[in-house]
């Protein structure tokens, strides 16, 4: 995103912060034309708006299917229902007012989107009856996964564009695009509600509150990953905001700022990649390099996310931190409870604790719970980023760091009787911040690097060897 | 705790914003003066031009020259000069500066190599201050610049291409240095330049957010000097074809048919006396730069897909007449290096070509050197 795109955002919520009514609707309105404003260009020019349509559908349907009973009164959804349409109505309507200054993008025929509109409808209707919706939430689980999985698979959407292609008699382009924004937290979002709905944990959402919920703009682009029992009563009841909340928000959001379009974006240009690695001629330049990329990404994460807490806070509405200082923790279990803070509590409610608690059962040793629940957790936590074997060997990585350093811990717990004194903890602690760091580091390498040879090449030159 | 009250903070800061933006285009500050080379990275051995991001210059299209102090200030010249140092300034185009060539295999590179020494016993040093651009009034903007890092020799290789008088280089390379261009014009009475399409900067230029993009370039050079110290690689060395030896039947030069060059009434050669006299005390060696010479088909017509041979004849021709009659001394190595040792474009030499040029200009070199 731009320090334009930003600033409108910041514009928006200042303008919704000083609404006395209707602050949800506007909200609601705003963040659905953030999502089609914000979808970046595609390989067929009518995705761009055909994506944004899908996920407010998916969105909807998966709505009638979790919400409550006493939430899906007409009455008090008609007016969200009325706000949705409209805002995908003007924005298509754009095809005639022409305001590319603000929307620029070839937008369907009316005719397509009002039977696109109808489809969705007759779909409402059909799972508006549902009674007994476990079926179809599998399903809508499965999908939803299913799609992330192909998003997050470059051979299968380049495949299916080359199919498409092919079918259609036509020469493909050498690279494909196809973007969905913000999928990787939508889906999270929405299977967070599938999985809290079927746990009985999800409290009752209108349609206003889920959609707002799931696409709520200033998270849209970066997280951080809320959860909807925690963001929707203060959607309800925003925080009512002093002069010093105002303070506050204003210097989150220029904090963030300066930390990704200053401190991150040039630290991008000494940062390691692979080019730099084949040119490079001392291991302490690719030392140095490595940690500034290690620093441009918490940077740029983190700034990011700085600037979606200080927009929320304008809108009323405190957000989850994300990130807590994660380079100075002194152990690898410290830093993921400090490093996309909101991404691990998700996988540590869905996946790690039911997983260990499935394994557990199963009378197997601890070391081996810990050892497959930690390889597996953050396996998938590298997957999330991308299905490629880079993601792999970095969750890999981080997986195998764990269990060792738990094994390490629990044997130190045994060796150390008493507490060590203030001066020893300071020198472990010092050390343990400086092994975290580098390990951390290391690992980037499996992250940015496109294939795991490349990076455990990188490694072996870090140590001076292949220069 | 004193209670934050945000409005008046804004109204603070964007106050004293005003204020920086104010005393930052009153005082002028010369902030390209303020490098990272040569003391914490390595300073570059030419001045930073190629535009790709990953040979550490300043990339995506974003060159340096709107501000010389701080391309000069990434060079190796910008060093203090040692006591027991005889120093060289090259000035020139591309050919100068080295393209397809790295660092050590230019001209400046040959000479340093050989390890030179004046006859008082001081150290002969190279520097390459070429940018590549082939227009000599950009060379003259150079010179006058690179004079306050204290220069015994100027090297000036010179071509006819760059004596044409374009504006689009004037308004590409001179424009941010319009009025020192114009004081040079006046000073040294350049004839065929046009400045009136140059801009003036005004005070609003001149603050902080006039020249936020310029400032924003220094700021990258600095980070990209990290790129060029760990990797020592300046620019993207692509392969090319051979010259063809073959040539077009068109004797036109550049749109100019024959007999209408207008070397004395169109092309810019005060330039060439205003450098002489701008250098003052500092002796300049001027070298006609070799070319091309094409073996087959038209070869006969033209010496290369740049110059046909009646123009090239007419402008050696006028070049000596016109060293003769401003009782200047140069060297005219136009055909000094075989055809079989150029790269990419009738005026790249490969490294064997930059040392028979070396070897051919030493001799002058230590003669100025020693009379100095």
């Amino acid at each position: 995103m731009t320090i334009l795109q930003l600033g409108i955002f910041a514009l928006a919520a200042i303008a919704i912060n000083r609404l006395k009514r209707n602050r949800e609707l506007a909200l609601l309105a705003i963040s659905i034309f953030f999502l089609f404003w914000l979808q970046p260009a595609q390989q067929f020019v009518s995705l761009v708006f055909w994506i944004p349509f899908a996920t407010l559908a998916l969105i909807v349907l998966l709505w009638l299917l979790i919400a409550a009973p006493e939430a899906r009164a007409w009455k008090i959804n008609w007016q969200t229902i009325l706000v949705m349409s409209a805002v995908v109505l003007l924005i298509d309507l754009n095809q005639f007012f022409g305001l590319d200054q603000i929307y620029m993008c070839t937008t369907p025929r009316l005719w397509m989107l009002g039977a696109a509109l109808a489809l969705v409808f007759t779909a409402d209707i059909f799972f508006w009856r549902i009674q007994q919706p476990k079926l179809w939430l599998g399903v809508f689980f499965i999908g939803i996964l299913l799609i992330f999985i192909y998003l997050k698979t470059p051979y299968l959407v380049t495949e299916s564009f080359m199919l498409i292609y092919a079918l259609r008699g036509t020469d493909a382009p050498t690279k494909i695009i196809f973007t969905w924004l913000g999928f990787s937290y939508i889906a999270f979002r929405l299977l967070h509600t599938i999985r809290d709905f079927q746990t009985g944990r999800l409290p009752a959402l209108t349609l206003g509150e889920y959609v707002n919920y799931v696409i709520f703009f200033p998270t849209l682009v970066a997280g951080p990953i809320d959860r909807a029992e925690r963001f929707v009563p203060e959607l309800r009841n925003p925080v009512a905001l002093a002069e010093q909340d105002w303070a506050e928000a204003g210097r989150r959001f220029f904090i963030g700022l300066f930390k990704k379009f200053v401190i991150a974006d040039s630290l991008a240009l000494i940062s390691v990649n692979e080019i730099l690695i084949k040119q490079v001629h001392s291991s302490a330049w690719l030392w140095l390099f490595l940690y500034m990329y290690s620093l441009r990404l918490y940077f740029d994460f983190s700034g990011y996310t700085d600037v979606a807490i200080g927009l929320a806070r304008i809108l009323g509405i405190r957000l989850p931190e994300n990130f807590s200082a994660p380079y100075l923790k002194p152990n690898l279990t410290q830093f993921w409870n400090a490093w996309h803070i909101t991404l691990t509590q998700w996988f540590r409610a869905y996946f790690f604790n039911p997983f260990t608690r499935s394994l557990r059962t199963k009378n197997f040793s601890i070391p081996i719970i810990i050892f497959i629940t930690q390889l597996s957790t953050m396996a998938l936590i590298g997957l999330w980023h991308g299905v490629a074997w880079n993601f792999l060997a970095w969750g890999a990585w981080h997986g195998l760091g764990l269990f060792i350093q738990n094994r390490w811990s629990e044997w130190m717990r045994g060796k150390m009787q008493t507490p060590p004194s203030p001066r020893r903890k300071l020198i472990f602690d010092s050390l343990g911040i400086f092994l975290t760091f580098n390990f951390v580091s290391l690992g980037w390498l499996f992250f940015t690097l496109p294939t795991p040879q490349s990076a455990l090449t990188a490694i072996v030159k870090l140590f001076g060897f292949g220069l | 705790m004193n209670k934050v009250r945000p409005f008046y903070v804004l109204m603070k800061a964007l106050f004293l914003y005003a204020l920086a933006n104010l005393a930052f285009a009153y005082f002028n500050p010369p902030v390209g003066k303020l490098s990272l080379y040569n003391w914490l990275i390595s300073g570059r051995e030419r001045a930073p031009y190629e535009r790709e991001a990953e040979y550490y210059n300043i990339a995506h299209t974003i060159p340096v020259y709107e501000n010389m102090d701080a391309m000069y200030q990434s060079t190796t010249l910008s060093q203090p000069k040692p006591a027991d140092e005889f120093r060289i300034f090259l000035i020139g185009d591309s050919s100068a500066w080295g393209f397809q060539l790295r660092p050590e295999e230019t001209l400046v590179g040959q000479l340093n190599a050989l390890h030179l020494k004046t006859c008082a016993g001081k150290r002969i040093v190279a520097y390459n201050a070429a940018f590549p651009l082939p227009y000599v009034m950009k060379d003259l903007l150079i010179m006058d610049k690179v004079r306050e890092y204290d220069p015994d020799l100027f090297l000036w290789t010179i071509t006819l291409d760059g004596f044409r008088n374009r504006t689009i280089f004037t308004n590409y390379f001179l424009d941010p240095y319009s009025s020192r261009v114009r004081q040079l014009v006046d000073a040294y009475q350049i004839k065929n330049l046009d400045t009136s399409q140059m801009t003036q900067a005004t005070f609003w230029d001149k603050t902080i957010i006039g020249q936020r993009d310029a400032l924003k370039k220094i700021f990258l050079l600095q980070l990209h000097g990290l790129g060029w110290s760990a990797t020592n690689l300046d620019y993207d060395y692509r392969s090319y074809p051979p010259l063809a030896q073959d040539q077009s039947a068109d004797d036109a030069f550049f749109e100019t048919p024959q007999g209408q060059l207008g070397l004395a009434d169109e092309m810019l050669f005060d330039v060439l006396e205003a450098g002489y006299q701008l250098a003052d005390q500092t002796p300049v060696l001027v070298i006609n730069e070799p070319i091309f010479i094409a073996a087959g088909v038209n070869s006969e017509i033209r010496y290369n897909e740049f110059y046909p041979r009646w123009a090239y004849d007419e402008y050696l021709q006028y070049l000596q007449t016109w060293m003769s009659a401003h009782q200047r001394e140069y060297l005219d190595a136009w055909n000094l290096v075989p055809s079989s040792e150029f790269t990419d474009t009738p005026f790249h030499r490969t490294p064997k070509g930059e040392k028979i040029l070396a070897e051919y200009i030493i001799p002058q070199i230590q003669k100025l050197a020693c009379s100095k």
